[in-house]
């Protein structure tokens, strides 16, 4: 049965702003009373079936469809669908499927304010989620960068503490008080620098940035050189033969790297290599081209350790992951190296060696 | 005469912001807004694509994205053809989202061809996805690694897609 409009009927629908369809048949529908002044721009003039004007809508009526044969009391709603309408406009739309006496009745309403404050409600709640996600990120970076300069400053203090403790073994009767003063010294640095540390958190947090210009170029090879040249008693205490090969070709040295980075960089890729190092074996640092990308320059150190532990493979470059007995070591130190490496346009990785042992590389690009 | 027009749906799902609407905007309009407006519901666009001869239309539904209280209603996806899959590579969670919609639009539609989207390329340095949990979702579907800013490989994305639903049959909707 149709439904007679009734005087009441009209301007009910209109106050409601509802489009209401009686269903004749399949995908037939005849329009209850007057059409709001939206319809036209959301489903068009044209007499063609709805689901053929409203792709939202032809999928709504499979629905719609199985709730009229076994109706239910509320109905089903569509859910928000967002339609631009032929004015351009934005159109925030919810359809329900009725069954009223018998009769199946499809429902159309465009959202107003209802809608602003649930996109509102939902934009907000995105919004912050987003903006504490990021907080989160910003607050574990500077975390990770903190306990870097703490790592960086350490090292060479604890080494200084060792080589102290072990003059104490030769020293004379009148250099025995002198020498526990700079121990205690050395102690006290130590535990100086986690404090010293937060005063330069801010200047470190800005290491993410780094451009590509004559000021930020070194010379890759004098910088190998140096970091050996500083290791080599040290590599000589644990019998390890430590030496640079450099393959480079003349002049092509120059890379776009700042040298402090870079001496950290290399420093804390020869600690490891010379670390876990077995006596009367070799480390070799090696300088040459970058067979993948002739714009780079490679550096590798090779050792004849017993290789990367394969819980920790794939993880390495990861902060706090520390492989065999490190001493008290954060884990930080190669993941410094990567956020570093990344950071200049250069890639880091490691491949175990067929021999056995590892060799660690980085590539930085070559300044013309 | 001309060949009958083929029509496909293919579905968005992802969680919230990772970018599924600026897909679309990217490829529909050759557009892209830094201001992120969250989609409420579902919208719908159409475009159509020329491949191997072929036109296609393809009806884009752009589904509101997931977070803690909004799931995807499983209706949307009725009829889908094709579903992109999209994570943003600098937010972890939302790829690991992605083997939880993967599962649940399975359940919901069963074999549809799909593709997982990697967006954000242009902020590649802030990556959390890496290339190695990536290639681990290559085994089970093709991913396409996309900037909606930049435009990088948006296009390539939508005829990925297109072509495996082409492949896989079914009707021409």
């Amino acid at each position: 049965m149709k439904y007679p409009e009734t005087d009441i009927l009209t301007p009910v629908l209109q106050a409601l702003d509802v489009l209401v369809l009686q269903r004749l048949g399949c995908d037939e529908f005849d329009v209850v009373g007057e059409s709001p002044p939206w319809t036209q721009a959301v489903f068009g003039k044209n007499a063609d079936p709805l689901s053929e004007r409203s792709d939202f809508i032809a999928n709504f009526l499979h629905e719609a469809e199985e709730y009229w044969k076994e109706p239910f009391p509320g109905g089903v709603e569509s859910g928000i669908w967002c339609k631009t309408g032929l004015d351009r406009r934005d159109y925030f739309l919810e359809a329900r499927a009725l069954s009223v006496n018998g009769e199946a009745v499809l429902i159309v309403r465009s959202l107003g304010e209802e809608f602003e404050e649930r996109a509102t409600l939902v934009q907000r709640s995105h919004d912050q989620q987003l903006a504490r996600r990021a907080l989160l990120k910003d607050m574990e970076k500077k975390e990770i960068l903190l306990n870097c300069i703490v790592h960086d400053l350490s090292n060479p203090l604890t080494a200084l503490l060792i080589n102290l403790e072990r003059l104490q073994r030769f020293v004379t009767d009148d250099g025995r008080e002198p020498l526990r003063t700079a121990i205690e010294v050395a102690h006290r640095q130590i535990s100086l620098v986690q404090s010293i540390s937060n005063l330069f958190a801010a200047e470190m947090a800005d290491l993410g940035h780094f451009e590509n210009t004559e000021a930020n170029t070194s010379h890759a090879v004098d910088e190998a050189e140096a970091i050996v040249r500083t290791h080599l008693n040290a590599a000589l205490d644990h019998t390890v033969s430590l030496r640079l090969d450099n393959d480079l070709p003349v002049g092509s040295e120059r890379v776009f790297a700042d040298s402090t980075h870079l001496q950290r960089v290399l420093e804390n890729l020869v600690s490891n290599a010379l670390r876990y190092a077995p006596e009367d074996s070799a480390v070799i640092v090696r300088a040459r081209d970058d067979a993948k990308n002739s714009g780079f320059v490679r550096i590798e150190i090779d050792d004849e350790g017993s290789g990367v532990t394969e819980s920790i493979a794939d993880r390495v470059f990861n902060p706090f992951v520390r492989d065999h007995d490190t001493g008290g070591k954060a884990g930080l130190g190669l993941y410094f190296c990567k956020m570093t490496v990344t950071r200049w346009g250069g890639e880091i990785g490691y491949d175990s060696l067929p021999g056995g042992g590892t060799r660690f590389w980085f590539t930085m690009k070559r300044a013309a | 005469m001309d060949a009958p027009l083929i029509q496909k749906k293919i579905c968005l799902v992802g969680s919230f912001a990772v970018g599924k609407t600026s897909l679309i905007a990217r490829f529909v309009e050759g557009i892209f807004s830094e201001k992120y407006l969250t989609t409420v519901g579902v919208k719908i666009d159409r475009k159509v694509l020329e491949i191997e001869g072929q036109s296609i239309r393809l009806i884009i539904w752009d589904l509101a994205g997931e977070d803690e209280f909004i799931r995807v209603r499983q209706s949307y996806l009725r009829g889908a053809h094709g579903v992109f899959y999209v994570f943003d590579g600098t937010r972890l969670e939302t790829f690991e989202n992605v083997h939880s919609l993967i599962d649940r639009v399975g359940t919901t539609v069963g074999n549809v061809p799909g593709i997982a989207v990697a967006n954000k390329t242009d902020l590649k340095s802030d990556w959390e996805v890496t290339d190695g949990a990536i290639a681990a979702l290559e085994e089970k579907m093709p991913v396409v690694r996309t900037s909606a800013k930049t435009g990088d490989q948006v296009e390539a994305a939508f005829e990925t897609l297109t072509r495996h639903v082409l492949r896989s049959g079914g009707d021409t909707g």
